[in-house]
Formats: C-alpha cells, structure tokens, sequence
C-alpha cells in the first residue's frame, strides 16, 4: 500500500473512531452495552489511527532514522537477543505459575486457582513440545 | 572462535559504522564480532568475507577447543 492510500486509511480510521465515539456517547441513555462498545472501538480506532498517522509523517521527516530502525530490528545479533530473552523469561514465567500454584494449594486456596495454574502450566509445556517438533522437522 | 575482523577493517581504514551500513548490520555486532563475543551466521561471515574480498577463512580462525 503506498503512502497515500495509508494517510486516507488512516484518516477514514480516524473519522469513524469519532463517529463511534459520538454514537456512544449519545446512545448512553438507552443501550449501556452497546454504547460502551461503541466508545471502546471509537477510542481504540482514534488513538490507534492518530499513532500511526504521526509514525507516517515522522519516517517522511527522518527516513534515515527509519532506516538505521530497520536494521537495527533485523540485525542478525538483535534476533538472537531477543529470541534468547524471550525463551528465558517464558521459562521463569512457566515455574512462577508452577509456584504460584504450589503456593495457593498449600494456603488452602480455591481447588479451581490451583487447577487453572496447572492447566497454564501443562499447556505451556504443550506448546513447547508443539514447536519443538514442528521446528524439528522444519530444520 | 577468534576473527581477524578489527586488523583488517582498520588495515582498509573502515570505521565500523561504515561496515555495519555496508553489510545493513548494527554497529553493535561488528563490536561484538571483533570482541569475539558473538560469532556470526554463516550468511553475515560471507558478507564479511565478500566485503573485504577475502575467504572466510582468512577472517575467522576456527579453533576446535572453542566449540
């Protein structure tokens, strides 16, 4: 999609963001429920619209920084930092929730809060077993 | 693995920024890459070595006890 198109997006993103917004508003007084629908998508539609309305106008102004932010994001080195961070803290996230559980089961806390950790516990390792064989037989 | 890769960017007067936007890395791994710190993919030790018009083993010395 080339710049134009992306700004007239953008703009009619914005504009509907403020007509939701309105409808929401205005409708208040007779559907609650769908007028706090309305709100939510008119202000995330808004705000969403205006950030990237402000990050196009911002890489026409400073393409070289645009630039040196896109090699900095596919730098080889940066993608195994990342990568590496990510897998730490998704194995101190998994034995926290271990933890967690350990804990509530030993304060005599609800069955279903010690349950639920042990659910997220076993479907973290679940998705790990997942990728660790797609990946095996991608590579 | 140990690299010859400051001694020869610096013998063809290159700054690392120059490398970094010639092989569109960070400047930061052409550190870490002459620190030995980080030791590259082979797709960016190619780029290296096409760089500098040499083989990659002219820049990067492979050493059995550091795998």
């Amino acid at each position: 999609m080339n710049r134009k198109k992306k700004k007239a997006l953008l703009i009619t993103g914005l504009a509907a963001g403020l007509v939701f917004q309105f409808i929401g508003i205005t409708w208040a007084a007779h559907l609650r429920a769908v007028s706090a629908l309305c709100v939510g998508i008119g202000a995330m539609l808004f705000s969403l619209s205006v950030n990237r309305l402000y990050r196009l106008s911002y890489e026409k102004e400073f393409p070289q920084a645009v630039r040196q932010e896109q090699i900095e994001l596919a730098d080889e080195r940066n993608i195994q930092i990342r990568s590496r961070a990510k897998s730490r803290s998704g194995d101190i996230s998994r034995w926290a929730v271990a933890g967690l559980a350990w804990v509530n089961f030993l304060l005599y806390g609800p069955l279903w809060i010690t349950l639920a950790l042990a659910g997220i516990f076993v479907l973290a390792y679940a998705v790990e077993w997942y990728y660790t064989d797609k990946y095996q037989k991608e590579m | 693995m140990k690299n010859r890769l400051e001694e020869i960017r610096k013998s063809r007067g290159v700054t690392q920024e120059e490398l970094a936007a010639s092989l569109e890395v960070s400047r930061q791994t052409i550190g870490s890459l002459e620190n030995g710190r980080y030791n590259p993919s082979i797709l960016l030790a190619f780029k290296l070595a096409r760089y500098f018009q040499m083989s990659i083993e002219d820049i990067f010395i492979y050493e059995e006890d550091t795998l």
